[in-house]
């Protein structure tokens, strides 16, 4: 399993030009979240309410990692190394060695898991830092882990859909957009369904509120009055779901036949 | 005991019936799998290693189960696919040690016994460098090598001479023959290319449309189903082939190029024959080879049998 995952990491890392994603990112995520904070909340303002500063991060952790980084990147990472290697034939190569399936699975996606988080970890981290350099000013420890665990959690669910459909689909290309296409219509369909059938609790399957839900409820002394309807169910059935689909995957991975 | 044995072994692929009660035993030694191209042979195989599931019937090696016990098959076993895929920007060597550790062996023990293949399959020279750069034949090499990390029982090779030239076939024929004659591996190997199969091989299995049609020891295969097919080549292959027709002793004659191949009734008087209008025509006679494994396997697909 170590071995497995060693293998499994270096191919992350190595993924084409994973520093052309990261780089961009964590620059990406200082300019956006120094921007929103001056645009959208008013620069006058933020010496006297940290809060904008800290709702300006937030911000722009959804605008980066909840869409580009997350729902673009991981699933052409993990496409590339379920589905690519069905198709250069090293996936058979491995399921001929004494291996079980389920640690080739669980070792391919605790790699794209990982480096997801740590990612993450940093580019947060480089944020915070460029935020207190110029304004000298750090956001609650609550609000940091919120941030950091919402967004992990999100990560989690975002790799079990791509894990899942990267195990069914045999080209790398159709898996990766396959994955990108089910990540955005997921919640649009939730959204929609919710608003049908005027079910307000069904915005609990939708993942895309987690993020900002879940830091609304770590970070209810910052001022929120009451925990929104959602976001507990909403952050639940996200591990709950992708608990399933990594499980779905274990049995799609052993019983895949390699023609 | 019989290594691997399989008992109306069936697959569908669609509406393709690839395995169609496939009865396979195979002892131990060198076995050659044959038949044409789209027989079944790489199905059985995948089959044999876990790789696909059957539809219908039962597969073991070694006497374990292929369906439920897989995973014991895989520590006991080698196997080198048709055109193996390995990592791109990983050296033969790391790669070696890789596999090696997939088998239980610890750092140190991997990288010895990994040392020690690739010394004896004479890969030390392109060891270090990274896979990407591998010829053809080097990466089939390094394919056997992968294949005899786990000290296996049974190596299982899939139509392994097929990207090689004529030298790089002869090394790895020499390989198995050197590998089964000093450590008594069993292999199994699958091809369509024949003549080096022969020189190999001390049983043999013939398939076709997913059935075996015929197993046994080579040369009682080839004395069957060949027994009275030769293969000639002489100076003057017009006067011959006249000459030979009129003797009223051969079936049919053939020419293929300068070869030509002839069914005779009685193999002894057809010889003595020959030698006669070889001299008496005074012919070069540069080639006279009774039947191999070839002209065995072309004959039982024409469904003709010489006994």
């Amino acid at each position: 399993m170590k071995l497995l995952l060693k293998r499994d990491l270096r191919s992350v890392i190595e993924f084409p030009r994973l520093e052309l994603i990261i780089l961009p990112t964590l620059l990406i995520f200082v300019v956006l979240s120094q921007i929103i904070a001056w645009g959208w909340w008013g620069a006058d303002s933020i010496a006297d309410r940290p809060q904008i500063l800290i709702q300006a991060i937030i911000d722009a952790s959804r605008l980066i990692f909840t869409y580009p980084v997350v729902i673009v990147f991981i699933p052409m990472i993990i496409a590339d190394i379920i589905t690519n290697e069905y198709e250069k034939g090293t996936m058979l190569m491995l399921v001929s060695y004494p291996v079980k399936r389920s640690e080739i699975l669980v070792s391919k996606f605790a790699s794209v898991l990982s480096v997801s988080w740590i990612v993450i970890f940093f580019t947060s981290l480089a944020g915070i830092l460029v935020v207190y350099k110029n304004h000298a000013m750090l956001p609650p420890l609550v609000l940091v882990l919120a941030l950091l665990i919402s967004t992990g959690i999100l990560c989690f669910f975002v790799c079990s859909v791509s894990t899942l459909i990267s195990t069914i689909a045999s080209h790398t290309v159709v898996a990766a957009m396959s994955s990108l296409a089910v990540l955005l219509l997921w919640p649009m369909i939730v959204n929609v369904f919710s608003w049908q059938l005027k079910l307000p609790h069904l915005m609990a399957l939708s993942y895309t509120g987690s993020v900002p839900e879940l830091i609304d409820l770590l970070t209810l002394k910052l001022g929120r009055s009451e925990i929104p309807v959602t976001s507990l169910g909403s952050v639940i059935m996200q591990i709950l779901l992708a608990s399933f689909f990594l499980f779905l995957s274990n049995i799609v991975l052993n019983r895949k036949e390699f023609k | 005991m019989e290594i691997v044995a399989t008992e109306m072994l069936e697959k569908n692929f669609g509406t393709v019936r690839a395995l169609n009660g496939l009865n396979l035993r195979v002892s131990k030694g060198v076995f050659g799998f044959i038949g044409v191209n789209g027989a079944g042979k790489t199905t059985t195989i995948k089959i044999l290693v876990g790789a696909l599931n059957p539809d219908g019937g039962k597969a073991c090696v070694l006497g374990y189960d292929c369906v439920d016990e897989s995973l014991r098959i895989r520590q006991k076993i080698g196997i080198l696919h048709e055109k193996p895929s390995f990592p791109r920007n990983t050296s033969g060597l790391d790669y070696l040690i890789f596999v090696a550790r997939l088998y239980g062996l610890s750092q140190n023990d991997a990288k010895k016994h990994s040392r020690n293949i690739v010394e004896e399959l004479g890969l030390s020279a392109f060891a270090k460098r990274t896979i990407d750069g591998y010829s053809a034949g080097m990466k089939q090499r390094l394919g056997l090598a992968q294949a005899l990390m786990g000290n296996p029982e049974l190596v299982i090779l899939d139509e392994p001479t097929s990207n090689l030239d004529p030298i790089g076939r002869g090394e790895l024929l020499g390989n198995i023959r050197k590998l089964h004659m000093d450590k008594g591996v069993n292999f199994l190997i699958s091809s369509h290319i024949l003549p080096e199969l022969q020189t190999v091989c001390d049983q043999v299995g013939i398939i076709h449309n997913g059935v075996v049609l015929e197993q046994g020891k080579v040369q009682e295969v080839v004395q069957k189903y060949a027994g009275h097919i030769f293969k000639v080549n002489v100076s003057e292959p017009k006067a011959f082939i006249d000459s030979i027709q009129q003797s009223g002793l051969v079936y049919e004659v053939h020419r293929v190029g300068d070869i030509i191949w002839i069914r005779a009734k009685e193999p002894i008087l057809f010889q003595n024959h020959v030698m006669e209008i070889v001299r008496q025509k005074k012919l070069s006679l540069s080639l006279f080879q009774r039947g191999d494994l070839e002209s065995a396997l072309k004959n039982l697909l024409e469904g003709n049998k010489d006994d």
